[in-house]
């Protein structure tokens, strides 16, 4: 391990000037105090959090929809929600995991993760994260809000016209989903920028492109993925809400003006396939970078998976349509979706292949993330092979739209993202708090899951092949499917005390765990080479890497980066490809404009699923407001340093 | 040949040559997965257990001859999926287009239309006098090759009888098509399969596969106007069809009932199940339904429509006479 | 950056007005959209009470006899500007067919129902009249064949398609064919002409007496509903 990048060990220095270093740089980074100082934050660190902590809100209240709607289903006409309601729920429960829990959870990892491991101070565009935060959060309180003032969608969240369209979706409960939807992927689409220019301009010296850590190249290839696939959906959702609002009553979705249903079935899927890939590949980084602390070696095939991820970016986008097998599409088009369906299994056959080999020739340390990885292969394969089956259109035909796809979509999203993701959480957990998590408490947790999960999505592959279609609030005993419903009731149940137990476990551990120490998994990324908790500028002097896992490889003289100035919140800004130092970018502060031009978007958004008249007078309010975040400050550090300044205070570049 | 999950409204358990094609692919699908999946995760057991809490090496990947060698078994793991997905290519193709060769050229022509929520049948005859409209059952001649032309009247449905054939989405402004021949006589359950609203759920209906003998009687059957009333009640309830609300929705063909909003009910107790496949034709539920639809099924289209009680007796002692 | 500079502390301040502001005005929203979106799909005050026995005859042109027999009966049930009572009313209006004669809201062989003329009123409670009694010159009287409160679903649908009743609660056009500018763009014209219009001239149907119809000459009455 190097000491160099621990903050506060001085090398030959004179200790007196590395602390009062380390005091500015406290002072440059740190945000107004108050509340807010909270509002207008921009640290990746804590708006990261905060995407993470809000996503698992919307989570609980999406996951307790889901527990509410199977005890509807767990005897035949049972009656504890009418139609009205369990549709209403079971459109919130779709859209708040989908676009309000997987994505921006995935996005907040990426967010607090990639700046550390890539050894940077903070994303390229402070504000702009704090916009995307205050949009998701907007969006997301604003459309769960509807459910309570009986606005909640009810038409799935796919919300197909003209089921969803102005003849038969009355009322602004189908206005109110789709003018939210546009606002939450306004605010993934920040999210996917940050990663994309933080990623390419700003890793440490050396981290040229095949020594980027497996975690950020699956970020980047899905922050690419949502720049083309959330335009699709925004546009798709725009159309809708025109073709729904009073005064502008747009037909692209009426067939007898020339519009068509299939269209948006298209812009639909176009994003939402993509929108499967963009949720697992983020849990395909935590494996990779959780494997190496618990198999005692690096990933075999860094390269393989790699391309692997890129391949699977590219063919994301090309299997949409067996979502639409049994729409009217032409059958040789049919043949090319099915074709693609089954090519993209290969490039995750190469990344669980790879995985194995790591296991199987590392030495395994069972701890409580490794059971949350073995369990993936238990469970995320099962979902990948059924989604095997999906791409044949013959299988297709007949268990679309059943309970055998609701068991496949739960199998790959469950078992391939959430299972990941809630050991990365463990994982992660000693640098957010700087504790460990209680491994008792959670493994009990892990078992209440797998078991709690198994049982209740398993016995859907079996309704499915009984006949039972998606998406009903009720059955007749007739249809003989009572026992396995009954049965996957009572495995939501244990799957929800599961959960229940793991955040208990978390926030116990918060304060009770175990002191973490700076590498508590013995891990090889950068992320642990600063403080647990990491202090707001990250690193005291930004790192270095000379090889692929730099905690592992690296030698104790690795140089780090120093000339930055610790009176402006500076970065070093490196080459796209091999990572050389290049300039010194001065980073934007804290604004109140990027959180008032979120307030004003959600307004004009809100505004809109009642009146047309909200773009005439938001719209405005929001140049206004783009104005004056974007205004040119007068800072007091100049972007280019001065030659003569430079001298003095050494030349940003790498010092050893 | 043993059949896992038998049932009326299963797709493994095929009555016709439709469903029995999908089914082949379905168990040759079935069986590779199920070979992978077993063989990955006795793989991934093995990797995980084997070398368990092994003390710390340095790093294994600097032995090269074994690097080497994972990567020559990944490259051959590589192979065989690639192999195995091409095999699963090539039977789903060649299932599809068997199916398509099932097309012939006369079949027996009716038409669907999908209504919130409920089905509508027409067999459609070279005589349109002729043509037979019915509504939540579907009789099948055995044997004979059907044509199904789907349309929508409203929203996107769609048409599955998962012991026939797969599904096909009715969708509206445009026609779409599904062949079927069902062999195996029998009663099975169709049902939507696309979200079209509050009663998506109990959107069902019966198909009834005869053998021509009798598909042909029933047909016939259909085909003549509704009986007369003949007992004094029976007319009464005629009165009172024609008289209330009924009479705006429902068609009862040789009365002047003729409206195409609800199901045709020339022939409603030839049927065995009502309300769309939700309740099974017994009187008790027939009186249920027309008293109060909106509690057994909340949001349907018919009224409610409370009558009173003599009334009531009188219509559902005419619905019980439409045989 | 400093957080104590006097132009952060208006920010403060101005940004809590707003957001206070802004949280008033969604549980504004919240609370009236809940009663314009509720559903009920069981009118229990309707289903209480049964509806009178069968009528002879079929439908024709024209007020029938039974029209005052109605009238008696007064209006059961509450007329209600909801989301679902609009919606439920459109899908009345095409299956039951008044599309064939008024079209989709434009006339033809009846009454045009988006423009501002009310040749009988255009409350709900005389549309609804109109609706179950019948008027003179083709319009039938549906008394009896069509339950109470899907009229006043009826009535609500109507009075949308000249734009008498909120946008919050209609749509904003049919899966159809547009024959006419979109119902809401009246909204506003409507508004204006609904006052000033002078009464219809009756004197052309005065002559007419048949029992149990009214026409009301002061179809201009812009107050509330009944």
């Amino acid at each position: 391990m190097s000491s160099a990048r621990q903050p506060m060990a001085g090398r030959e220095r004179d200790r007196g000037r590395e602390i009062a270093e380390i005091a500015a740089l406290e002072r440059t980074w740190d945000r107004p105090r108050g509340f807010w100082g909270w509002v207008i934050s921009t640290d990746h660190k804590e708006i990261g959090l905060r995407f993470i902590g809000t996503a698992f809100l919307f989570f609980a209240f999406s996951g307790v929809l889901a527990a509410l709607m199977r005890a509807q289903l767990a005897r035949p006409e049972n009656t504890l929600l009418g139609p009205d309601r369990y549709n209403q729920f079971f459109t919130m429960h779709g859209t708040g995991m989908m676009f309000f829990f997987a994505v921006p959870v995935m996005e907040g990892m990426a967010l607090y993760l990639v700046p550390l491991m890539i050894g940077t101070r903070n994303v390229t565009f402070p504000r702009l994260l704090n916009f995307s935060y205050w949009t998701f959060a907007f969006a997301g309180i604003l459309l769960f809000a509807g459910l309570f003032f009986n606005m909640g969608p009810d038409v799935g969240w796919f919300s197909y016209v003209p089921l969803a369209g102005p003849a038969f979706a009355p009322g602004h409960r189908v206005d109110l989903w789709a003018q939210m939807i546009t606002l939450v992927e306004a605010s993934s689409l920040g999210g996917a920028v940050e990663i994309v220019t933080t990623v390419f301009k700003q890793r440490a010296p050396g981290m040229s492109l095949d020594r980027i850590p497996l975690f950020v190249w699956s970020q980047v290839v899905t922050s690419v993925m949502i720049l083309f696939a959330m335009p699709s959906v925004q546009l798709a959702t725009s159309l809708l809400g025109f073709d729904r609002t009073a005064h502008v009553t747009t037909q692209f979705f009426n067939p007898a003006e020339g519009g068509d249903p299939l269209l948006w079935q298209h812009l639909f899927w176009f994003f939402g396939h993509p929108e499967v890939y963009i949720i697992f590949l983020p849990a395909n980084g935590f494996i990779s970078a959780m494997l190496p602390a618990f198999t005692r070696r690096s990933v075999f095939g860094y390269p393989a998976l790699v391309l692997s991820n890129i391949a699977t970016g590219f063919l994301g986008f090309g299997v949409w349509a067996h979502h639409m097998f049994a729409t009217p599409l032409p059958e040789l088009g049919q043949g090319l979706f099915t074709a693609a369906s089954l090519m993209i299994t290969i490039p995750t056959a190469i990344n669980i292949f790879c995985w194995l080999a790591t296991i199987g020739t590392g030495r395994v340390r069972l701890r409580l993330p490794m059971l949350f990885i073995l369990s993936f292969f238990a469970v995320f394969v099962i979902g990948g092979l059924t989604g095997v089956m999906l791409g044949s259109v013959a299988i297709n035909s007949q268990v679309h739209d059943t309970f055998f796809v609701v068991a496949h979509l739960h199998y790959v999203l469950i078992g391939g993202a959430v299972f990941p993701l809630l050991g990365a959480l463990c994982f992660w957990f000693p640098k957010w708090t700087g504790r460990m998590p209680g491994e008792r408490l959670g493994i009990v947790s892990f078992i209440l899951l797998f078991v709690g999960f198994n049982a209740t999505f398993f016995p859907m592959h079996l309704l499915g092949l009984m006949g039972m279609t998606r998406r009903v609030y009720t059955y007749i005993p007739e249809t003989g499917w009572g026992p396995l419903n009954a049965l996957a009731t009572v495995g939501a149940g244990i799957l929800a005390l599961g959960f229940v137990l793991f955040f208990v476990n978390l926030a116990w551990s918060r304060r009770n765990g175990l002191a973490a120490g700076e590498n508590p998994w013995g891990s090889d990324t950068l992320e642990w080479a600063t403080l647990s908790p990491p202090p707001r500028y990250n690193f005291g002097n930004p790192p270095t890497v000379k090889s692929r896992d730099p905690l592992w490889l690296d030698p104790d003289d690795t140089p780090v980066v120093t000339g930055l100035s610790t009176e402006a919140r500076e970065v070093l800004v490196t080459t796209a490809h091999d990572a050389m130092p290049h300039h010194r970018l001065h980073l934007a502060g804290e604004s109140p404009w990027p959180f008032v031009t979120a307030f004003l978007c959600a307004g004009t958004q809100m505004g809109m699923v009642f009146r047309p008249h909200a773009y005439v007078i938001g719209l405005p309010l929001i140049g206004v407001a783009l104005a004056l975040w974007f205004w040119p400050s007068h800072g007091p550090a100049p972007l280019v340093v001065p030659r003569a300044a430079q001298r003095e205070s050494g030349a940003p570049g790498v010092t050893t | 040949m043993i059949r896992v999950l038998p049932g009326p409204q299963s797709p493994l358990d095929p009555a016709g040559i439709q469903a029995l094609r999908i089914e082949h692919v379905w168990w040759l699908f079935f069986g590779i997965t199920a070979v992978v999946y077993v063989v990955v995760v006795a793989i991934m057991l093995v990797a995980a257990i084997r070398r368990r809490n092994a003390p710390e090496p340095l790093r294994p990947e600097e032995d090269p001859e074994r690097e080497r060698r994972l990567i020559r078994i990944v490259a051959a793991a590589l192979g065989v999926t690639v192999v195995l997905l091409l095999v699963m290519l090539v039977g789903d193709f060649t299932a599809r287009r068997s199916l398509r060769s099932l097309e012939p050229g006369d079949p027996l022509e009716i038409q669907v239309t999908g209504h919130q929520w409920w089905w509508e049948f027409q067999y459609q005859d070279p005589i349109p006098s002729n043509n037979v409209t019915t509504a939540t059952e579907l009789h099948l001649p055995a044997g004979r090759p059907v044509e199904f032309v789907l349309r929508s009247a409203d929203v996107i449905h769609s048409f599955w009888v998962p012991n026939l054939a797969g599904k096909k989405d009715l969708f509206p402004g445009r026609l779409t098509r599904l062949f079927v021949r069902a062999d195996r006589v029998g009663a099975y359950t169709g049902q939507c399969a696309e979200f079209c609203g509050n009663q998506h759920a109990s959107m069902r209906f019966q198909v009834i596969v005869d053998p021509p003998q009798r598909f042909q009687q029933w047909l016939a059957a259909q085909r003549a106007p509704a009986a007369a009333p003949v007992t004094a009640e029976q007319r009464r309830g005629q009165e009172v069809f024609l008289g209330t609300t009924c009479v705006m929705c429902h068609t009862v063909q040789g009365t002047p009932a003729r409206s195409h909003v609800g199901p045709d009910l020339t022939h409603v107790a030839s049927r065995q199940w009502i309300a769309s496949g939700f309740l099974p034709n017994t009187r008790a539920h027939l009186a249920e339904w027309v008293a109060d639809p909106q509690r057994i099924r909340p949001g349907v289209r018919m009224p409610l429509h409370p009558l009173p009680p003599q009334d009531l007796r009188a219509l559902l002692e005419y619905l019980e006479s439409l045989r | 950056m400093s957080s104590h500079s006097p132009e952060h502390r208006g920010l403060r301040r101005l940004g809590a007005v707003v957001l206070v502001l802004a949280l008033a005005v969604l549980i504004v929203i919240g609370v009236t959209s809940y009663a314009r979106e509720t559903r009920d799909f069981h009118p229990q005050a309707f289903a209480a009470a049964p509806a009178a026995g069968p009528r002879g005859g079929a439908l024709h042109a024209g007020p029938s006899p039974e029209s005052t027999q109605v009238e008696s009966a007064g209006r059961p049930g509450e007329y209600k500007e909801t989301a679902q009572a609009l919606y439920e009313g459109q899908q009345l209006f095409q299956s039951m067919n008044c599309a064939g004669c008024h079209s989709d809201g434009g006339g033809g062989m009846g009454a045009d129902l988006m423009d501002a003329r009310w040749f009988y009123g255009h409350e709900p409670r005389q549309i609804f009249d109109t609706i179950v009694q019948g008027r003179q010159n083709g319009m039938p009287s549906f008394g009896g064949r069509i339950p109470a409160y899907q009229v006043w679903e009826l009535v609500a649908y109507v009075r949308s398609l000249s734009g008498l009743v909120s946008p919050d609660v209609s749509s904003g056009r049919n899966d159809h064919m547009e024959v006419m500018p979109p119902p809401m763009s009246l909204r506003m014209k409507s508004r204006l002409m609904v006052k000033p219009l002078p009464p219809v001239d009756s004197a052309a149907v005065k002559g007419t007496t048949v029992p149990g119809v009214a026409i009301h000459p002061d179809s201009t009455g812009a107050k509330g509903a009944p």
